[in-house]
């Protein structure tokens, strides 16, 4: 026996604080010894006060010993286990097999138990546990991190085995659902079904697993059931699953333009945004310190100079070369600022070379900082194919094209891979530059469409986006079952949210969110919703109101079977143990009874509670 | 201690009752009204009704208890109420709840008095109440509780368009009414009479749903079981187009078919009950112009003169119908510059189209000589069609089509830019009128007298001499130019007088010559060396003024005859002068050149932005684009489906919901109305969901297929920018401190 054997069971800090109290004290008994008039038996005192205290501390701090375990095999089942797997084990093994009542249906010698939490902790001494069928459940596999553990998986189920969708998009983006689809060897038509009815559908053939994607393109904002309905060749449906989508209305900007001079440009740019509802200024030099100012769906604003203030507002700022030149510090800086710390989005028209405009260096490697290449073509054609649409159409360019550096995002790039526009990330904002002008051409040429998809696609991504404090996740499936548990994630800067979520009948109820030890913010729940329908997820403040359906949990059967499948291969991949000798000593600690402490203690206090009254 | 009496404690308990009662009816009546208030703003369930009445009520109950203290009431307040009530108490009612023992002698004498009293008139006894009063006020707030509840349906109904409700959907009541006792349609037929031109036949159909070409004629005939008071279709213009009773129980209706649209067919019976029918659709097929295809020729063709004599044109023309006439128009052009001239004629092909066929192929032969065309004319020509339609045909034009001679003599001739001016006076032109006159004169000479011929001449010979010196200006002769003038009114005047004319004349043309020579024959001239001589200070060249020299001689000449009275002698002299003048002016002609404008240098760097703008004001605009939401109850209409399809067991609809389908479906027909075929059947399912009319198992199919078709009809979104979504969290937000864009 060596002393390597006995360990703690106490954490750090207890230990720390129980140090400390046994210090003080003994300090405060010895000087309290000493102190005494008599000094007959001082030494012997002094000894047993030590002895007494020590063995306080010691009963505190929980001493155990290590010793080896004796080496117990068993057997978990889970759902849908291959019974030959199950008897090669048991023929090579001597093993114990357990299994939840319901997941054994064989009728094995099993021992019935609830679930693996209740393995781990009422059969401590299992040193190897095989795991059969398809896997643990995520909390389950929590509580087995003390087995070594082996899995015999089974393989993915046929059917839809994954799933990717955006659940949240805007009214008009086009929604588009990923999934992978495991076909045995027969056709199948897979159809996607929205309240427009059947939009878009596929056929399989090919035997084994692979990734489609059906799309559809909604009209009209709300919260939406989906389904994915597969059909086998005859049309008799196989599977039709739901999966919700909340569509929401998109949000117009407000922009503030600034230019040298009026031109057609502007003016068509200006009413198209008008058309679609955006607040827009504009401010255009006409002569010296002379302006027109535009404003359009929105109040008059003092434009003259800009500031923090009236760029607060604003959520894209359109400047031209000029325009840019003529801004005074304290109005670059500004703008500076608000880009950096608080997202605005710049488009710098650059109708001229960029090297032209006169700027302090300070903000030219801010607003300028792209490096131009010459080129000789004075036109650029806008494709449609770019934003799948058919037409193209010719626009003039500024003989440049910008270089593909590190960090400059391509906002439009034609077929033969040169830049026209592109965007810098600056801190919380973007800025962009763009080398097209006169691209109101396209609408004079009746190409309003591809117009409109070219300048969306280029404001969208500039434009200041909402910064969402709050935002709820789902990690695991963007939907829920009925009485299983759904763990939605809030992040949030809030210091102590509380989650509370509606059911259908609008009953709230609380939950509580535990926050993430590596990474402050992100607060995770879980919560077993009990009806079908849309369910309200509140944070706090209310700030943040999110949505989720929960459906019957016999939906989706074979994508949460491969789920879980593909979790517990993570997870054994992610717990290996190092070497898997199966002759490798297994340990755990046996607590050192207390008792004898206990009568140490006794024996010193008694001492020191007789030799006063002796001497 | 107390002591009770039992009279006393007996109408203490009544009144207790009645206030109670009374408390009750008011509570009663002010909780239904404020019930009924409340449910003008908010729509509950009957359920949330009842719990929210009894609250109410118990509150209302709870407080008017506590503030009447019905409860404090004692048998003292009893006796107190009877001494004021009845004389006989003598103000000692008070005396019976006293104890015998406390009281004197005669209070206890006048105790017994009135306790006596008191069990005499006991049944007599009242308490005063106003229960009846209670009773009243409760009823009048429940009457107008419910005018109010209904005052709240009229309002409702108001904004609800109670038209378009009753246009569309009878209430269910009046539906059930007409299955049992409206007469049945025994049978429906519409007959379509396709307009004649067509040579189509007459159809007779039971499908209510009409296909059929433009301008047929539809009659409807219905035969019902009995008689019913009227009929008639209800277009989706709001038209209405009654039947009218033909015999027995037979009705028939006509309509000419001119434009897409959806009707339905309303009767009513006897008893005044409307029933409607379903939607149907009309849809007329527009008859479609003629198609003129030319087979064989380019749309411009240019061919050697020599080479082809003609052009051979196929043409082909296709119609739904038939094809009525059709014709070319040619063109010939000559000629170029300012000077092309154009001949348009109608062609006709051989065929006459008289059997009006709906396919023909013709041919026509351009032949350039009988169109008359020589090289470098250019033949354009248009074929024209039309078809047999009534009244007015459809007619087609194809595009011009272009042949060209090649011209192979032409030149190209490239005239100066110059603009001519014709510097020469209208008189020269006389000098015909002169020959003319002269021509007629002779030719008259037999038939006048020889005064006449005489005086005639002898005014022309002045005419040619006004010529003459007219010339002479731009000579520089004017020496003569305002005597001669001057003279010949003179000796007209003279000549009536005297009637010598001879002397007179003879002087008269002498004169000229005599001053002409005097100042002309300056005896120096052949030895002077004149620069700046009269005669050479003109505007014509010495080759011009050699030719005006000459005609100004033969003009001398013929004057001469024509004042001798020769006429046929001076004819020569007069068409040779003709002659020269004619050259002269064509000659002369004087070119202006042109000469382009240079406007002065332009210093934009300079002058830009300097002028004084102090006074200048900058320019503020302000603009609103409403983009309202197009089919808003459509959207409305889409989501509440949804709802009702995730939640709740197949139960009727809500009569809000129906409301709202209803609506949807009047957006709809809108719609509907532009493309009738799409959305007649949804049209009709939502009609039959809003009646109830559908089977709660099937209603979930019902709501899914008119979701679908209410979402198809809604347009496509477009595309435009938008605010996006990021996440805004700590994580990023130390990244981005440390990487120092942000401070």
């Amino acid at each position: 026996m060596s002393w390597h054997e006995f360990s703690l069971i106490t954490t750090g800090n207890q230990r720390g604080a129980m140090l400390i109290i046994y210090l003080f004290l003994l300090v405060f008994l010895i000087w309290k010894e000493i102190r005494r008039p008599g000094k007959s038996s001082l030494g012997l005192r002094i000894i047993f006060s030590i002895l007494a205290l020590s063995a306080l501390l010691l009963i505190g701090l929980k001493p155990a010993r290590r010793v080896e375990k004796d080496p117990v095999t068993a057997i978990y089942l889970t759902e849908n286990y291959q019974q030959d797997i199950l008897d090669s084990l048991l023929s090579t093994n001597n093993a114990l097999v357990f299994s939840p009542p319901e997941n054994n249906p064989e009728g094995n010698q099993v021992i019935e138990i609830p679930g693996a939490g209740f393995l781990a902790r009422n059969y401590e001494q299992i040193s190897r546990l095989y795991i059969l069928g398809n896997g643990l459940k995520t909390d389950e596999l929590k509580d087995i991190t003390t087995f070594n553990t082996t899995f015999f998986l089974n393989e993915l189920p046929l059917g839809i085995t994954g799933l990717s969708y955006k659940r949240r998009i805007y009214n008009g983006e086009p929604l588009k659902i990923n999934f992978t689809y495991n076909n045995e060897n027969a056709e199948k038509w897979i159809f996607l079904q929205g309240p427009g009815g059947a939009v878009d559908s596929i056929s399989i053939n090919k035997k084994g697993s692979g990734i489609y994607s059906l799309q559809d393109k909604p009209k009209q904002s709300g919260k939406f059931l989906y389904y994915l309905i597969v059909k086998n060749d005859n049309g008799d449906s196989i599977s039709t699953d739901i999966f919700p989508v909340l569509i929401e209305e998109k949000q117009p900007l407000s922009m503030v333009m600034i230019t040298s001079f009026p031109n057609f440009e502007t003016r068509y740019f200006k009413n198209w945004l008008e058309d679609n509802q955006h607040q827009v200024a504009i401010r255009s030099s006409i002569s010296k310190n002379k302006y027109r100012f535009e404003f359009l769906n929105r109040d008059y604003q003092n434009l003259f100079r800009l500031d923090y203030q009236n760029l607060q507002e604003v959520d894209l700022l359109v400047v031209d070369g000029a325009s840019l030149g003529a801004f005074t510090t304290a109005e670059l800086e500004a703008i500076q600022q608000e880009i950096a710390g608080n997202g605005l989005g710049l488009l710098v028209q650059a109708y001229d070379q960029i090297t032209n405009i006169n700027i302090p260096a300070k903000y030219r490697s801010h607003f300028l900082d792209f490096n131009l290449l010459n080129s000789n073509n004075d036109f650029i054609t806008i494709d449609g194919d770019f934003y799948r649409i058919a037409t193209t159409g010719k626009v003039p360019i500024t003989p440049f094209a910008i270089q593909d550096n590190l960090g400059v995002f391509p906002l439009y790039k034609d077929k033969a891979g040169s830049i026209a526009a592109a965007y810098k990330i600056n801190g919380w904002g973007k800025i962009g530059i763009n080398l097209i002008h006169n691209t109101y051409r396209l609408i004079l040429e009746g190409k309003q469409e591809l117009y409109a998809a070219h300048w969306s696609h280029m404001i969208t991504q500039l434009a200041r986006p909402d910064f969402e404090e709050n935002i709820w996740t789902y990690p695991d499936l963007p939907f829920a079952f009925i009485d299983q548990p759904f763990e939605p994630v809030l992040k949030t800067s809030n210091k102590s949210p509380v989650g509370s979520y509606i059911c259908p009948d609008s009953i709230k109820t609380n939950f509580y969110l535990q926050e993430n030890v590596e990474l402050p913010g992100k607060w995770s729940g879980k919560l077993w919703p009990t009806a079908k329908g849309w369910h309200q997820l509140n944070g706090e403040d209310s700030t943040q109101i999110d949505w989720f359906f929960a459906m019957d949990d016999q939906d989706w059967k074979s994508l949460r079977i491969a789920n879980t499948i593909r979790m517990n291969r993570r997870w054994s991949i992610d717990n290996q143990v190092e070497s898997s000798d199966a002759d490798i000593k297994e340990y755990q600690q046996e607590p050192v009874s207390l008792l004898y402490l206990y009568l140490l203690f006794l024996i010193s206090a008694a001492f020191l509670w007789l030799e006063p009254k002796i001497a | 201690m107390k002591i009770s009496f039992p009279i006393y404690k007996k109408l203490r308990t009544k009144w207790v009752f009645y206030k109670l009662i009374e408390l009750l009816l008011y509570a009663t009546g002010f909780s239904i009204l404020i019930i009924s208030i409340i449910s003008l703003f908010y729509v509950f369930t009957l359920l949330e009704i009842t719990i929210i009445l009894a609250s109410v009520f118990i509150a209302l109950l709870i407080a008017l208890i506590y503030k009447s203290k019905i409860f404090s009431i004692s048998e003292k307040d009893v006796a107190r109420h009877l001494n004021i009530s009845y004389e006989e108490m003598e103000e000692s009612g008070e005396l019976l709840l006293e104890s015998k023992d406390s009281l004197s002698l005669l209070g206890r004498l006048q105790r017994d008095k009135i306790g006596n009293y008191l069990s005499q008139i006991e049944n007599r006894l009242t308490i005063p109440h106003h229960v009846l009063k209670a009773l009243i006020l409760c009823m009048l707030l429940i009457a107008s509780s419910w005018l109010l509840y209904h005052l709240d349906a009229l309002f409702y109904n108001d904004a609800g368009s109670t038209k378009d409700k009753e246009a569309l959907t009878p209430d269910q009541k009046a539906m059930d009414q007409l299955m049992e006792k409206l007469p049945e349609i025994t049978s429906a037929i519409v007959i379509i009479s396709p307009p004649p031109y067509t040579n189509l036949k007459q159809i007779k159909s039971g499908n209510m749903n009409i296909e059929a070409p433009e301008g047929s004629g539809l009659r409807w005939q219905l035969r019902f079981k009995e008689n019913v008071e009227k009929v008639f279709l209800l277009l989706h213009s709001g038209d209405t187009i009654y039947f009218n009773h033909v015999e027995g129980n037979e009705y028939q209706a006509d309509l000419n078919l001119e434009e897409s649209g959806i009707y339905n067919i309303q009767y009513a019976g006897l008893n005044g009950k409307l029933a409607i029918s379903d939607y149907y659709k009309m849809l007329p097929f527009i008859d479609q112009a003629p198609s003129v295809v030319i087979n064989n020729l380019a749309q411009y063709t240019a061919i050697d003169y020599d080479s082809v004599t003609s052009v051979q044109v196929e043409v082909a023309l296709k119609d739904d119908y038939g094809i009525a006439d059709a014709y070319i128009i040619a063109t010939v052009s000559r000629g170029s510059g300012e000077s092309v001239k154009f001949r348009e004629q109608k062609l006709t092909f051989d065929e006459n189209f008289f059997d009006k066929k709906d396919r023909y192929v013709v041919n026509k032969s351009l032949n350039f000589k009988a169109l008359d065309m020589a090289p470098g004319d250019e033949l354009y020509f248009y074929i024209a069609a039309r078809d047999n339609k009534l009244p007015i045909p459809n007619t087609t034009k194809t595009a011009t089509y272009f042949i060209q001679l090649a011209d192979t003599s032409r030149q190209t001739i490239s005239t100066g830019s110059g603009a001519g001016v014709d510097l020469m006076p209208e008189y020269f032109r006389s000098q015909r009128q002169i020959i003319i006159d002269t021509e007629r004169i002779i030719r008259e000479r037999k038939s006048m007298t020889d005064s006449e011929v005489k005086e005639e001449l002898n005014t022309l010979g002045i005419d040619q001499k006004l010529l003459r010196l007219r010339y002479g200006q731009f000579l520089g002769e004017e020496f003569e130019s305002s005597a001669g003038g001057f003279e010949v009114e003179q000796s007209e005047k003279e000549g009536e007088g005297s009637g010598t004319h001879t002397d007179h004349e003879g002087h008269d043309h002498e004169s000229p010559v005599d001053e002409g020579q005097r100042s002309g024959s300056n005896p120096l001239t052949p030895y002077i060396h004149a620069h700046d001589s009269r005669e050479e200070a003109t505007f014509f060249d010495e080759a011009i003024k050699t030719k005006l020299k000459s005609a100004l001689a033969q003009m001398w000449e013929a004057e001469l005859r024509l004042r001798t009275y020769r006429p046929k002698e001076a004819l020569p002299y007069e068409y040779k002068a003709l002659e020269l003048i004619k050259e002269v002016q064509q000659q002369s002609r004087v070119y202006v050149e042109r000469i382009g404008f240079e406007p002065p240098v332009l210093k934009p760097r300079e002058k830009r932005l300097t002028g004084e703008l102090e006074d200048i004001e900058n320019l503020y605009y302000k603009e609103k684009a409403n983009k309202p939401i197009v089919f808003p109850l459509i959207r409305q209409a889409i989501n509440r489906i949804e709802q009702i399809k995730i939640h709740g067991p197949e139960k009727e609809l809500a009569t809000e919901d129906k409301i709202l389908l209803e609506k949807a479906g009047t957006e709809l027909a809108e719609i509907a109305l532009a493309q009738p075929g799409n959305f007649l059947i949804t049209l009709q399912n939502i009609r039959k969901l809003a009646d109830g009319e559908i089977e709660l198992s099937q209603q979930r199919d019902y709501l899914h297929n008119v979701q679908n078709a209410l979402w198809s009809a809604l347009p496509e979104e477009k595309e435009y920018p938008y605010k996006t979504r990021r996440s805004q969290t700590k994580l990023i937000e130390s990244y981005l401190q440390e990487v120092g864009d942000i401070q």
